[in-house]
This record gives C-alpha cells, structure tokens and sequence, in this order.
C-alpha cells in the first residue's frame, strides 16, 4: 500500500484567501483539530510564507512568531511546517527564530526555474538538522527537463525532497503523470504535489500524482486557498482510503476538522470564469485587476489578454507586459 | 586542535601505516599539493605531519588551495610547521611549480553536489583548465618524479546489479546534472594521458570513491553526511531513495597511506582507490544509527522498490593495492565509530 504524506496548507495557502487576516484563535482551533485528525504536516503562517508580513505583499493579522507559537502549542504528532520564499525570509532574523519556536518543516520555494536562490535556505535549514523541502512554483512554466534539472538542484543542495506546484491550476492530469514520472525517476527522495483548484482538476490531479509516485501532497480544508483554492482535503482523503492509499489521516475527524475551519472561510473558494482563464492560460491569478483595468483601457477582452500573456510565458514581476499585448490586441482588432 | 582529538588523530595515523618501509621513497621529498583544503588534502596533511614527527620522513609539503582559512584554529597545528608551506592558489589561472618539488598530487575538483548544481560551469573550468594548468607546469618544471591526478570513481562506469545478479553499466547522460562532475573528470584522465604520452611525464590518475572519517565535511549532500546528521540532531534517519544502494566507504587515514604509498612507486596504471568492504544504504544508516544512544527509527524510503537493478558505487578492485593491503583497512564498523568518536570530543569543546 502506497504511503502519502498530507501536508495541509489551510493556515498558509488559506491566508491568501483572507488577504492574511487569519487570527491566534482560528489558528489554535485549526491546529488543534488537525493534530486529533492526524495530519502529516499542518503549513501555517503569512500566504507568502515566513517574512511576507508587509505593505507590499500584505500586512496579516498576526505576526509570525504569534502564529508560530500557537499552533506549536497545539500540535504534538503533526509536524508544523512553513513555507519559504528567499526573499522574504532571512536566515538568521526568521528562520532561526521559526527553528527556535519549534518549526519541524521548512519548505523552500522558488519560481521553477530559479531553484538556485534555494541554496543558502535549504543548507541552512539541513544544517541545522530540521526536515526541509524544495517547492517549485508556477511548475508548469517549465519543460519536463528543466522541471527535473531544477529540482535535482535543490536535492543536491540538501532538499529531502521537491514539491511541485501547480499554483496556476493549469495542470491536466496527463501533465501530471508526465511530470511526476520524470521526478520520481530522477529524484532520491520525496516528490510531492500541490494543487490548485482552477479548472476543478485538483483532487484528480493530486491523485494522479500519488499513482505515479508522488509521496506528499498538499491540500487544504475546504478547498481553502488563494484563487479557485486548493486541492481539499476532505475529498481526497476519502478517495485515498477507497483507492487503498494510507494517509494515518482519520476521515471522520478530518470532517470535523473541515468544520471548524469553517468558521474562519468567510468565503468558500469558487472556480469563477477569472480562475478559469487563469488555469487556462497558466497565468498568475494575481494578474487579474491589473488586466481588467488595462483591457477596459485599450477596448479589448480581458480574457484574450491572459490567454495571450499565458502564451508569452509572462510570470509575477513582468505585469508591464499587460500593456504590450492589449495594445498588441488593440491593434489588430483595428 | 584540543589534545584528546590530537591523540585520536595520531592514532588513526599510526595504525594506517601499514609498514613505512613501503613508501621510504618519500623520505625527504618535496610534494606539491593542490586542492589541499578537501578532506583528502587534509588527511594528507595528517599523515605527512606524523611521518615527520614519529619517523622523521622530513617531507616538505607545498599545500595549495583556493583560499585557506588562516584563522582557522583547527588548523594550527599544521600551520605551525615549517615543512607545511601553505599558499593560496586558484588553479584556473596559470602558475608554476617551485625548483625543489619532486612530487606532485593534484586535488583541485570539488565533489560538492552543491558546487555542481549551483556554479557547474565554474566546476568544469576548475576541472579542465586545472589539469591542463598543473600539466603545464609540471612539464615546465621538468624533474618531477610522480604526479598523481585525482579524478573520481564517477569516471569509471556507474554499475548496476539486477534481481539475477546481473551486472550492467553505464554512463552518465551528458544532459545529467551528475555529468558535469563526472565528465569533467573524464577529460582530467584524458588529459592527464595525453600528457603522459606526449610528454612523457609519470602520471598515475587516481579514481577516488567514498570516504569516511574524522574531518568530513557533514554539510556536504551526500548519503553518510545525512545519516550523520540525522543521528546528531536526535532525528529518525532517512533513507531516501533506494535502500538497497549499494556503497563502500574507505577510512580516510588508510585513504592517505595508500596514497603516498602510490606517490612513492613508479606504477603509473590507473587506480581505483575505495573501501572493497559493501555496504547497503539501509545497513549504514543502521550502523550509524545504533552508535548513538537515542536510537531512533529509520525511515526508508520505497522509490524505488519496482525498479530491478540496484546501483553500486565502489571499486571493482583497487589494483595493485588490493593484494598489498585491503585486508589491512580499518573495517567500516571502526571507521564509523571513530567519526562518531571524533564529533563528539568536537562538540565537547
């Protein structure tokens, strides 16, 4: 029986879906819950992970070592985990301090094809004798090839493992299988899986990902997460136990864990038509308003704009590039 | 160096050396060393320093390496010796050998997995252009004795045994990662045989394989690092991949000896230097595991469980050292406990 790793990102990826507003009493309920459900790995923290907590990314509700110190205080079994960008976390000023507050996990991410800005953050963290990751973003804006090249950097650098994202939703299950194939085959240690929720692919994709080899996968209660959400959880937990793969993940508490995340979803993620041309497209969802604003500018759809910045490749930091192609669009629509 | 570590390291030293009058040759030699600053380099140092001072070899060393840590009060001892002549030296760059060398061991070349996947262009050209440069120079130089190059036991085929135990091999892709390291040492070889042909020049390349001992670097990524550290930091120790991996790790004292041992005789044929002793991957971690105290559990990765061939990382045999000493090698149970042995007098001061 294969054996998955649930690593539950609702304290972390649901933070985007309330710009970060999660407070100590949410986080304490949810951890909680997690722990009596079993979950491998409770994520928690600022949606960009450790260090966002900014006017430029968005200011949360608590700080990290708030949030930090609550959920280590309600777990024993589940190990807690942070996500990482280089960047935004430092190595002495937060991750030492997350090490010091009793962070288990540390998941180490970079756009997929910038993995070498891991380097220092995963030695550092391995050096220190912690559990650590790589995450690649935005995973299917690279080949096959550069997609295993990319995470085999962050396995020599000392990663146990690599995490692929699918943080567009792009992903249709034969690119899964494509790309878990390859990881498993190049990789020593784990590949995981985390989905987004774009074209309601997530909970098919992530399975598919655990058929090929994928041994942690990520998902949150109710599909909690930023833009169309995330793989939920509940669902696949129950698929994991029909399809005989073994999570030490409980369902029925799981259900109830899902309860009381309830309580803090303001709003339950929706796959709205943004999403889905988001997911088409494989464009950053966070292009949205800019678009919106730029089409209404220059008279042109606003979903043939993303459709063409997915064509281009564009990632988060090229928004200039909306500009071009509505003028581009403006142009032969003339 | 505090003196219970001194007393470890001379230990291990003494009991290296298997019998000094196999590599008399080197008494008052004159050996030119790049990339000393390495393990290898440094056990080098190690065994020299004992030779000196308990057998009175009088070998000067001319230690070169990228930059050396002069503050570094680990080293102090061997910086206190005025046989051990240490100079930094990127041998990317052209430079010449001193008049009074007669040996050369040439080391440059990390195996650092972070190095390969982080700057493989720099490896490459540290590599290739190294060699070409200490080849160079050493023809200038025009009376060096014995030179041996080290390249990597990644130069020789990656060998793999299936379920009927059946051998096959391989080599690395050249899109691979691994290829970079690999295949730039290839070249080493190649130029290195070049040089000995065409110049006549007493070259031996040596194809070292996996070491383990007091000194090693636990941050680099490789597999006994890891199963280290997981042990020190009271963790469970994982076993990613495939546990089946077989490995053999050579204690790097008897890693030095034999290496004199080839600077002093005039054998030039290609040597595979490493431990003949097999290892699984799942065994050594639970070898390391149960020195320490806490004993934890293993976590062993199942990758791999359907894939049918199981690869194999040591010497098919080590020429003509095997017959002279492989039964004289310190056994992998010894070699570990005394890496424990020496990371604890470590983390004791």
């Amino acid at each position: 029986m294969s054996k998955v790793l649930i690593s539950d990102s609702t304290l972390r990826d649901g933070n985007h879906a309330v710009r970060h507003q999660l407070n100590r009493y949410d986080i304490a309920s949810y951890a909680k819950a997690a722990e009596e459900a079993g979950i491998g790995v409770l994520e928690v923290g600022h949606g960009n992970g450790l260090g966002a907590n900014s006017m430029q990314v968005g200011l949360a509700k608590e700080s990290d070592t708030t949030v930090l110190e609550t959920a280590r205080g309600q777990l024993s079994n589940t190990l807690l985990g942070v996500h990482v960008i280089p960047g935004f976390a430092t190595k002495e000023r937060d991750i030492q301090n997350a090490i010091d507050i009793g962070v288990d996990v540390f998941r180490i991410a970079s756009h997929v094809t910038e993995a070498d800005i891991t380097q220092r953050h995963i030695s550092y963290v391995r050096e220190r004798g912690k559990k650590v990751f790589g995450v690649l973003m935005m995973s299917h804006m690279a080949d096959v090839e550069a997609l295993v090249e990319e995470a085999l950097k962050m396995e020599y650098y000392g990663a146990q493992g690599v995490v692929i994202m699918d943080s567009a939703g792009a992903y249709m299950p034969s690119d899964v299988t494509e790309r878990v194939t390859a990881l498993r085959s190049s990789l020593e240690g784990v590949v995981g899986f985390h989905g987004h929720n774009n074209l309601s692919l997530a909970v098919a994709n992530s399975l598919e990902a655990i058929k090929c080899g994928a041994s942690m996968i990520d998902g949150c209660a109710k599909g909690f997460g930023a833009g169309a959400g995330n793989t939920q959880l509940e669902p696949l937990i129950a698929l994991c136990e029909r399809l005989g793969y073994e999570t030490d993940v409980d369902l029925y508490k799981m259900l109830d864990a899902s309860d009381v995340a309830k309580e803090f979803i303001d709003e339950i993620p929706t796959i709205s038509p943004a999403s889905i041309i988001s997911g088409l497209s494989g464009v950053f969802s966070g292009f949205l308003k800019r678009v919106e604003v730029v089409s209404k500018e220059f008279n042109v759809d606003p979903r043939d704009v993303f459709l063409r910045l997915g064509e281009l490749k564009v990632v988060a930091g090229q928004e200039d590039m909306i500009v071009k192609v509505a003028i581009e669009l403006s142009n032969k629509g003339a | 160096m505090n003196s219970e570590l001194k007393e470890l390291i001379s230990a291990c030293c003494e009991k290296s050396i298997i019998d000094t009058g196999l590599i008399d040759e080197l008494r008052g030699s004159v050996i030119y060393v790049t990339g000393c600053g390495g393990f290898v380099g440094r056990w080098l140092l190690e065994l020299i320093l004992h030779l000196n001072e308990a057998y009175d070899f009088k070998i000067k060393v001319f230690a070169t390496t990228r930059i050396w840590d002069l503050d570094n009060k680990d080293l102090t001892h061997l910086f206190n010796h005025d046989y051990f002549i240490f100079s930094d030296l990127d041998v990317r760059n052209t430079f010449s050998i001193p008049d009074e060398v007669t040996k050369v061991i040439h080391l440059a070349g990390s195996p650092d997995r972070k190095e390969i996947a982080s700057d493989p262009l720099k490896l490459i050209n540290t590599v290739v252009q190294g060699t070409t440069n200490i080849l160079d120079a050493v023809n200038e130089h025009g009376k060096i004795e014995k030179i041996l190059n080290f390249t990597s036991g990644y130069v020789s085929a990656a060998k793999y045994i299936n379920d009927d135990g059946v051998l096959s091999y391989s080599f690395d892709d050249p899109s691979k990662l691994m290829a970079v390291y690999s295949d730039s040492k290839r070249m080493s070889e190649v130029l290195a045989n070049v040089y000995k042909r065409r110049y006549q020049l007493n070259i031996q390349n040596i194809r070292p394989y996996a070491f383990v001992g007091p000194f090693m670097n636990l941050n680099k990524v490789w597999a006994i690092n890891n199963f280290f550290l997981d042990a020190i930091n009271n963790n469970n120790i994982v076993v990613n991949g495939d546990k089946r991996t077989v490995r053999s790790y050579m204690f790097a004292p008897d890693m030095a000896f034999s290496t004199l041992f080839c600077l002093s005789n005039h054998d030039s044929h290609m040597i595979e230097l490493g431990s003949v002793e097999s290892v699984t991957l799942e065994s050594l971690a639970a070898q390391i595991n149960n020195l320490y105290s806490n004993n934890k559990a293993l976590i062993l990765s199942d990758v791999h469980n359907e894939r049918h061939e199981v690869n194999i990382f040591m010497p098919a045999t080590n020429g003509s050292l095997d017959s002279l000493f492989s039964n004289k090698w310190s056994k992998l149970n010894e070699s570990l406990y005394i890496t424990k042995k020496w990371k604890d007098i470590n983390e004791s001061n």
